[in-house]
């Protein structure tokens, strides 16, 4: 690194011999102390099989709890709003204590299934103004499906 | 433990996602060998229950899978993997606000006390040692530091990117953080603790 264009005070590829050291130690041994569980490779592996969808995927717009910003305990939000959205359709969802609550809009959808990434699902019916709602919170990722008369949409995967 | 490696060669990632893309599980699998320690390194960064930990990795994984036929950059997989899960991370942060966050690296700290250390090799003290030290470093430490020696290693723009860091001061701040690492680590082997 003797080009001049280098400063080696800010060039992060420049590093004292002593420390690169130390950071090969650091990698073995954090490594050997908190490898990854077993297990959630597992998991990762078997999230292969929820690549094939055949329903459009309704892309998240807006997460309350999306951003950077730091909330301090007594800002925690008492719920959770998230909206996806495709071309044609929308997916509101509310979650309040253990409730999910949602609207498929346009309204006309049949029902809602929501499907957890361990593979149970759970199925509601949509009222006329395409409203549903889930007595449950799950815990760990879930996703929805709307079941309309166009064809199935899947909401990406999110935790709440 | 360490997982076991399925190649030792480093696998062609354009060709590996395009694979998986055709809908090829061994792919899949290799790029999940490839980068389950980064994404693991970026969670880890954070303070977060194992729960909260657990559900960020599965998270990050089914991301990947519903996004893997969007993935126009696959030699940029490393950085999105990244990303996906930091993000998650603050997500969860904020969600299990109302819960007790835990220090899961106090939790092992303890665990770790109890183990026969005296049959343990003498690399194996080593590397408890070190782990101890860096347990003692501050989280922002912890997480730059984590993120240089994940492997395959992201670009230092990226790191920049995660951090909130400009590329300048990567340098600077590695230095004090191995610094410190130092120092806490001289502090536990002239105590004799272990």
């Amino acid at each position: 690194m003797s080009d001049s264009g280098t400063n080696p005070e800010t060039d992060p590829s420049v590093m004292d011999p002593g420390d690169a050291g130390l950071l090969s130690e650091l990698r073995l041994a954090v490594e050997a102390a908190d490898p990854v569980p077993p297990r959630l490779i597992e998991t990762a592996r078997a999230a292969f099989v929820w690549r094939t969808v055949d329903e459009e995927l309704a892309h998240l717009q807006f997460d309350s709890l999306a951003g950077a910003e730091v909330l301090v305990r007594s800002d925690t939000p008492s719920g959770v709003h998230l909206s996806f959205a495709t071309a044609a359709a929308s997916i509101e969802v509310d979650v309040a204590g253990n409730t999910i609550l949602g609207q498929v809009v346009p309204a006309g959808a049949t029902g809602v299934t929501l499907l957890l990434g361990s593979g149970r699902r759970v199925d509601t019916g949509c009222d006329e103004l395409g409203q549903f709602s889930f007595p449950s919170r799950p815990s760990g990722p879930v996703r929805l499906v709307a079941h309309q008369p166009q064809g199935d949409v899947v909401t990406e995967w999110f935790t709440v | 433990m360490i997982p076991p490696r399925l190649t030792d060669v480093k696998p062609d990632l354009p060709r590996l996602v395009a694979a998986a893309q055709q809908g090829e599980a061994e792919a899949w699998n290799a790029l999940v060998e490839q980068f389950a320690g980064l994404v693991w390194h970026v969670i880890r960064g954070f303070r977060l229950s194992n729960a909260a930990a657990e559900d960020v990795y599965q998270t990050t994984w089914l991301r990947l899978a519903e996004h893997l036929d969007r993935i126009r950059q696959p030699e940029s997989l490393g950085g999105w993997l990244a990303r996906t899960a930091r993000n998650e991370c603050l997500r969860a942060v904020k969600l299990g606000g109302r819960e007790d966050l835990r220090s899961d690296l106090d939790v092992d700290l303890v665990d770790r006390t109890a183990a026969p250390v005296d049959r343990a090799s003498e690399t194996e003290v080593a590397n408890e040692i070190l782990w101890r030290a860096f347990a003692t470093l501050s989280q922002a430490c912890q997480q730059l530091l984590r993120l240089l020696i994940a492997e395959p290693p992201l670009p230092y723009d990226r790191i920049s990117d995660l951090l909130g860091m400009s590329i300048g001061s990567i340098g600077p701040t590695r230095a004090r953080c191995l610094a410190k690492l130092r120092t806490s680590r001289g502090v536990y082997l002239l105590g004799g603790d272990l």
